[in-house]
């Protein structure tokens, strides 16, 4: 269970990740990362690109 | 879990590059914001794929070797590095002590007090232990960096972000570097892997600048892990290979000169290391390799001085027989004189894999040290096993030193991992680089494909058109019929893979990594999460109720807890340098009680410390490591005897246990008052969960020690050695 942290106040109620969240969040950035990977060789093979 | 394999490449590609066309930003702009964005977020994730433990216990050291780390790191804090270099602890190996400063690489400690000084500098006030918990995911992030910058150098830029992207949650190395794990480790493969990246940048600019800095990277691991002696002989062999095939140059020249002396020099420093580099069998081929390219220097001078090739043949046959034959006569007179030290044997056991059953039992009865097997490989590498092989051919298509370079470690890495299953961390690193040398490379030919295809059906389309025509036969397509669209359903194979990678080292990371071992968890009954803290119980229970003078005789594995904990003395601990003393402990565990009180009397016990895993199932407990201790008791002390506790060749605890194993101090200190206990529903009492067996003895009485404690799931039970007895 996350951890319920209250912050005083202002009635703002933060939920702690907990480590199922992370697994998400892991998962997703994980995932995102390989299709900015993609995206960087797409952009590379412009055949525009000074690079080339 | 499932949720990367739902979305597709070309959607996220399509959705990124209209998003950077909605910015108007030039090919370069693009490039540039997607590479920069991409290593941002590999550092974050490498970062925080770590964290489960934190989350899931709470802020914590984890298993046995960060303990020692984490109390030598304490101690630096408190009082400074003078204090910690010249530190004679009396609280381990009792009644030997152990001189720390000089028995320790002292990297790892160094570098977590300076980010808490710095820290304090910059009024964070945070305790030591977070630092110390969270410096191996600092130093993964770190080496992210690394692993693109080396990729980069060896193959292309795409080639180092995949690399960064697989190093940042390959298994293999997250299983080294989670949050808690304050180990050499965790900080040693990023000085690997640095001082990896400087050499070959040294050797590919021959620049001094380069050169002296992979001294200095080489100075830092020496610092931080004994795993550095696999620097000092890859790079040679390395250079060697160079030489052999014809591609010596001053680059070359300049590169491993300077990586050689200074490093040596640097290494020196470090107490624990002395004068190893000149000294001892394993540093030799590093030694012998400058020799080499000094020869090799000195023959390309004598080959411009001599302008005739028939003379300089003779003069190079003359050379090369003359500087092997000082070689060899130098190295034989040095190990016959006993100047130059033989190999060791974890040395021997690398090469020779039985060579450590059969002569060591200390390094054979750590786990970690068995041979690998193939569903470890799986497990920690997944797709990269099939894709190191892909990386190599593309390699080999493109050798040149930086090539070469990677090739010999990656080969010679992935011939140690299968050695000892710890070394997959060592081959983690090559087996990234050059598995992303294969993704890489077969990405950029698949959209190499896709626009070019598109390119000509734009232009075909369009206004060009005319401009087409006009050119008439000159632009044929040579493309094959679907070329697009099975470039497209490759790059789609591809990211599913990548995304089947990204969800399963999560989920080694959460499922298999990140316990702390100090800390058991089990399921239970209904399904919800049980934790056993009886560790830190009966330590702190040590820390509180013993005289401060007490000293714990337990199995070496808990020795470092015990002082770390407990700030208890003890006779033995995870350093294992003294192979006698443990095996003294090893006689006293597998002797009767009476003559193991007489040992425990000689060594001055106070109290003796067993982990028993009978009433929770807990399977790692000294019942299990106890023929261990029987061997390496034996091979010092050959009155215990090995058959003496087996029957029939096999290991027994219940009815037809041996009576030597019934009645030995390991036996009672465990099985104390377990006969009387009902373990589980429907089973006879003394009913062994571990092992799921009825003991053979359910009368256990102890006439030299009494039970002080046994914590709330009986995995510590703490006794009490007696004082002698005044009456006779």
């Amino acid at each position: 269970m996350g951890l319920v942290v209250r912050v005083g106040g202002f009635g703002f109620t933060a939920k702690m990740m907990n480590d199922q969240d992370l697994g998400f969040f892991a998962n997703l950035l994980g995932v995102f990362i390989f299709i900015l990977v993609i995206a960087y060789h797409y952009v590379l093979a412009d055949p525009k690109y000074e690079g080339n | 879990m499932a949720l990367g394999s739902a979305a597709s490449p070309a959607l996220g590609t399509t959705t990124a590059t209209s998003f950077l066309k909605i910015l108007k930003l030039k090919t370069k702009e693009k490039e540039l914001l997607i590479r920069i964005s991409t290593l941002c977020l590999v550092y974050v994730l490498a970062f925080s794929v770590r964290l489960f433990s934190v989350l899931r216990y709470e802020s914590m050291i984890h298993e046995f070797d960060p303990y020692f780390n984490y109390r030598t790191t304490l101690f630096l804090v408190r009082n400074g590095f003078h204090e910690f270099w010249n530190w004679f602890d009396y609280e381990s190996w009792y009644p030997l002590g152990r001189i720390v400063g000089g028995t320790l690489y002292p990297g790892l400690m160094v570098t977590a007090a300076c980010i808490y000084w710095l820290m304090r500098f910059l009024r964070f006030f945070v305790h030591i232990r977070e630092v110390c918990v969270l410096t191996a995911p600092f130093f993964a992030s770190n080496t992210t960096i690394v692993a693109y910058f080396f990729g980069k150098e060896i193959w292309d830029s795409g080639a180092g972000l995949v690399a960064a992207a697989l190093i940042a949650i390959c298994p293999g190395y997250i299983s080294r570097s989670v949050a808690g794990s304050y180990d050499n480790e965790g900080v040693a493969i990023f000085a690997l892997l640095f001082t990896f990246y400087l050499f070959v940048k040294a050797v590919k600019t021959g620049s001094l600048a380069w050169a002296l800095a992979s001294a200095f990277g080489y100075f830092y691991m020496v610092s931080a892990w004994g795993g550095y002696v696999f620097i000092i002989n890859l790079i040679p062999l390395y250079v060697l290979v160079l030489l052999v095939t014809g591609r010596y140059s001053m680059r070359l020249y300049v590169a491993y000169n300077c990586m050689y002396v200074l490093g040596m020099l640097l290494a020196m420093q470090i107490r624990f290391v002395g004068f190893q580099h000149v000294q001892s069998g394993e540093h030799m081929a590093a030694m012998g390799v400058f020799f080499l390219i000094q020869v090799f220097y000195f023959l390309d001078w004598v080959k411009y001085l001599l302008n005739d090739a028939k003379l300089f043949q003779t003069f190079l046959k003359t050379t090369v027989t003359c500087a092997g034959s000082v070689g060899a006569l130098a190295l034989g007179i040095g190990i016959a004189s006993g100047y130059i030290s033989p190999w060791s044997g974890r040395f021997y056991s690398l090469l020779d894999p039985t060579y450590a059953k059969d002569h060591i039992p200390i390094i054979a009865s750590v786990s970690e040290h068995q041979p690998t097997a193939w569903s470890s490989f799986m497990f920690d590498f997944h797709i990269l096993l099939f894709l190191f092989p892909a990386g190599l051919y593309f390699c080999f298509k493109r050798l040149t030193d930086a090539t070469i370079f990677i090739v010999m470690y990656g080969l010679t890495s992935m011939y140690f991992a299968g050695v000892m299953v710890r070394l997959i961390l060592v081959a983690t690193p090559a087996v990234c680089m050059i598995s992303a040398i294969a993704i890489s490379a077969t990405i950029k030919n698949l959209c190499l494909l896709i626009r070019g295809k598109s390119k000509y059906l734009q232009s075909g389309s369009t206004k060009v058109s005319s401009s087409l025509k006009s050119s008439g036969k000159a632009m044929v397509d040579h493309s094959l019929p679907f070329q697009k669209n099975v470039a497209t359903s490759l790059l789609l194979g591809i990211f599913y893979l990548l995304g089947r990678y990204a969800i399963h080292c999560t989920w080694v990371t959460s499922e298999a990594y990140s316990s702390p071992s100090i800390v058991l968890s089990a399921r239970g009954s209904h399904g919800g999460r049980v934790i056993f803290d009886d560790y830190r119980e009966a330590y702190f229970w040590l820390r509180q109720n013993t005289p401060p003078d007490a000293k714990v005789m337990s199995w070496w594995d808990y020795g470092y807890q015990i002082t770390a904990m407990g700030n208890r003395t003890v006779i033995v601990d995870n350093n294992t340098w003294n192979n006698t003393h443990i095996a003294t402990v090893g006689r006293a565990m597998s002797s009767y009680e009476d003559e193991a009180y007489d040992i425990m009397l000689s060594l001055d016990v106070n109290y003796v410390l067993v982990v028993f895993g009978g009433v929770t199932g807990y399977s790692s407990d000294d019942i299990n490591k106890f023929l261990w201790m029987v061997r390496i008791g034996g091979g010092v002390f050959p009155i215990i005897k090995e058959s003496d506790y087996l029957v029939n060749g096999e290991y027994r605890v219940d009815k037809g246990a041996s009576p030597k194993m019934l009645n030995c101090l390991m036996y009672k200190l465990c099985y104390y008052r377990f006969g009387q206990l009902m373990t589980e529903y429907g089973k006879p009492s003394g009913y062994d969960r571990a092992r799921s067996v009825e003991i053979g003895n359910k009368e256990v009485e102890l006439t030299h020690l009494e039970e002080a404690f046994t914590t709330s799931n009986w995995i510590v039970r703490i006794y009490k050695v007696k004082p002698l007895n005044n009456r006779y």
